[in-house]
C-alpha cells in the first residue's frame, strides 16, 4: 500500500499522504518541542543566578560526571546512525545490534542522570530550593523524560522489526522519526552542557 | 441574585432604576436565548421540507471553495483537487462558467480509515489533566499507561487506510448536483 502511494506521490494529486509527510509531520513535531526548550532554556537564563542563600552551580555540578553523561550520549546518536544505514541497506540483524548498542548508552545516560539529580535531591538541593534548582530541574528532567521516551519508542520499534523479519517501509519510516528524535535530544543535550554546566562552572 | 447587589440592597432608594434597566437587558438577553432555541426547533423540525433541503451545498450563492461542496460533502471531499487562482476562487469560476470534470481528471484518492485511536487517548489525557489539577496520582499513572498502551497498540494496526478507485470517484461523482456542474480544476 505505502510503496503504491510513494509512486503516485504526484503534486496536487490527493495522494499525498506517503512517508515523506510523516516525515514532515514529524519535523514540525520537533520544532513545536523546540520551543519547549527554548522556553525552559529563557527561563533559566533568567532565574539561573538566583540562588536564594542556596548553592550555585559551582557548588554542585560534577564536571567530570556530565562529561561522561555527554560523551555517552552523543556516542549513542553515532550508534544510531550506524543502526540507520543498517536500515537503509535492510540489514535488520545489523540494525537490531545497533539500536541494542544505542539503547543501552541511552540507558546508561539516564541512570548517570538519576544519580546525579536524586543525589542532589539526598543534599537537600531539590527544586524547591532556590529558582535556580528549579529552572535547573526542570530544563534537566525535561529532557532526560524525553530521552526516556525515546528509549520505549525503540524498544518498541525493535520488537516491530524482529516481528516483520525485516525492514519494512513502515519500519524505515518510523525509524527516521526516532532517529530525528534521538539526534534533537542529543543537539539538546549539548545546549544543556554549555549553557547550564559549563557557563556555571566557568 | 449576583454578588454586588446582595452586597448594596438593591431597592435601596439610592439605586432607584438600576433594577429597571437591568431588568430590560436581562429581557432582551431571554429574548435572543428563545430565538435560538425557535430556530433549532423550526430547522429540525422542517428538515425534510423542499423550502429548506439543501440541494446544493451553495444556498447563499458563496464565493469560497467550501461552498462549492455538495452538503453533506462525499467522503473525499474534492473529487479532484482544486486550482485556485484567485481569492474567491469559486465566485471566479462562477463567472468563467461552469464545466463538467473530463473523465480523465479523475484519480485514485487514497482515504485514511477512521480510527477510534485519537478519542481513546484524548480521553486518557483528559484523565490525566484532571488527576494532575487535583493531584489523583494513582489516575496520572492509569491515564498515562492507557495512551502509551493505546499508541503501541495502534502502531500494529496495518490497515489504516484504503484507495477509492478512479472509476468510482468518477462514479460518485457523475451522479450531479447543481453544485457539481463544474469543473475546479478549470483547464484555462
Amino acid at each position: 500500500m505505502l510503496q503504491k502511494t510513494l509512486s503516485l506521490n504526484l503534486p496536487g494529486s490527493h495522494d499525498d499522504h506517503g512517508a515523506s509527510n510523516t516525515v514532515l509531520g514529524f519535523w514540525l513535531y520537533l520544532m513545536t518541542d523546540c520551543i519547549i526548550f527554548a522556553s525552559l532554556f529563557a527561563v533559566f537564563a533568567v532565574t539561573g543566578n538566583q540562588f536564594a542563600g542556596g548553592p550555585s552551580g559551582k557548588d554542585v555540578f560534577e564536571l567530570p560526571g556530565v562529561m561522561m553523561e555527554t560523551a555517552i550520549l552523543l556516542l549513542s546518536s553515532i550508534t544510531f546512525g550506524f543502526g540507520m544505514l543498517a536500515a537503509h541497506k535492510g540489514k535488520s540483524t545489523a540494525l537490531l545490534a545497533w539500536l541494542g548498542v544505542t539503547f543501552v548508552l541511552g540507558a546508561v545516560f539516564i541512570a548517570l542522570e538519576i544519580h546525579e539529580l536524586s543525589l542532589l535531591i539526598a543534599q537537600g538541593y531539590g527544586p524547591e530550593r532556590s529558582a535556580f534548582l528549579s529552572a535547573f530541574f526542570t530544563l534537566v528532567g525535561t529532557q532526560g523524560l524525553h530521552v526516556t521516551v525515546g528509549l520505549i519508542w525503540m524498544t518498541i520499534l525493535a520488537v516491530q522489526v524482529i516481528g516483520n523479519k525485516k525492514v519494512t517501509q513502515r519500519d524505515l519510516t518510523r525509524l527516521t522519526c526516532l532517529s530525528l528524535f534521538w539526534h534533537f535530544l542529543d543537539i539538546v543535550w549539548i545546549c544543556v552542557f554549555t549553557f547550564v554546566y559549563l557557563t556555571s562552572v566557568v | 441574585m449576583t454578588r454586588p447587589w446582595s452586597r448594596f440592597r438593591p431597592f435601596h432608594p439610592a439605586w432607584r432604576c438600576r433594577p429597571e434597566i437591568t431588568l430590560i437587558g436581562a429581557l432582551i438577553i431571554l429574548a435572543r436565548v428563545l430565538f435560538q432555541v425557535a430556530q433549532v426547533v423550526v430547522s429540525v423540525m422542517k428538515r425534510n421540507s423542499p423550502e429548506y433541503k439543501d440541494v446544493t451545498g451553495d444556498p447563499w450563492n458563496g464565493r469560497t471553495l467550501e461552498w462549492a461542496m455538495s452538503s453533506p460533502p462525499p467522503i473525499y471531499n474534492f473529487a479532484v483537487l482544486p486550482v485556485v487562482h484567485d481569492l474567491d476562487a469559486f465566485a471566479h469560476v462562477k463567472q468563467r462558467g461552469r464545466t463538467r470534470h473530463a473523465i480523465e481528471d479523475y484519480r485514485d484518492i487514497h482515504m485514511p480509515r477512521n480510527t477510534s485511536a485519537g478519542l481513546i487517548i484524548g480521553s486518557f489525557t483528559l484523565a490525566i489533566g484532571f488527576a494532575l489539577v487535583w493531584h489523583i496520582w494513582w489516575l496520572v499513572i492509569a491515564g498515562l499507561l492507557g495512551v502509551v498502551v493505546t499508541l503501541i497498540m495502534r502502531s500494529y494496526d496495518d490497515d489504516i487506510d484504503y484507495t477509492i478507485s478512479a472509476e468510482t470517484v468518477a462514479g460518485m461523482d457523475g451522479t450531479p448536483t447543481p453544485a457539481r456542474e463544474f469543473d475546479l480544476q478549470e483547464a484555462l
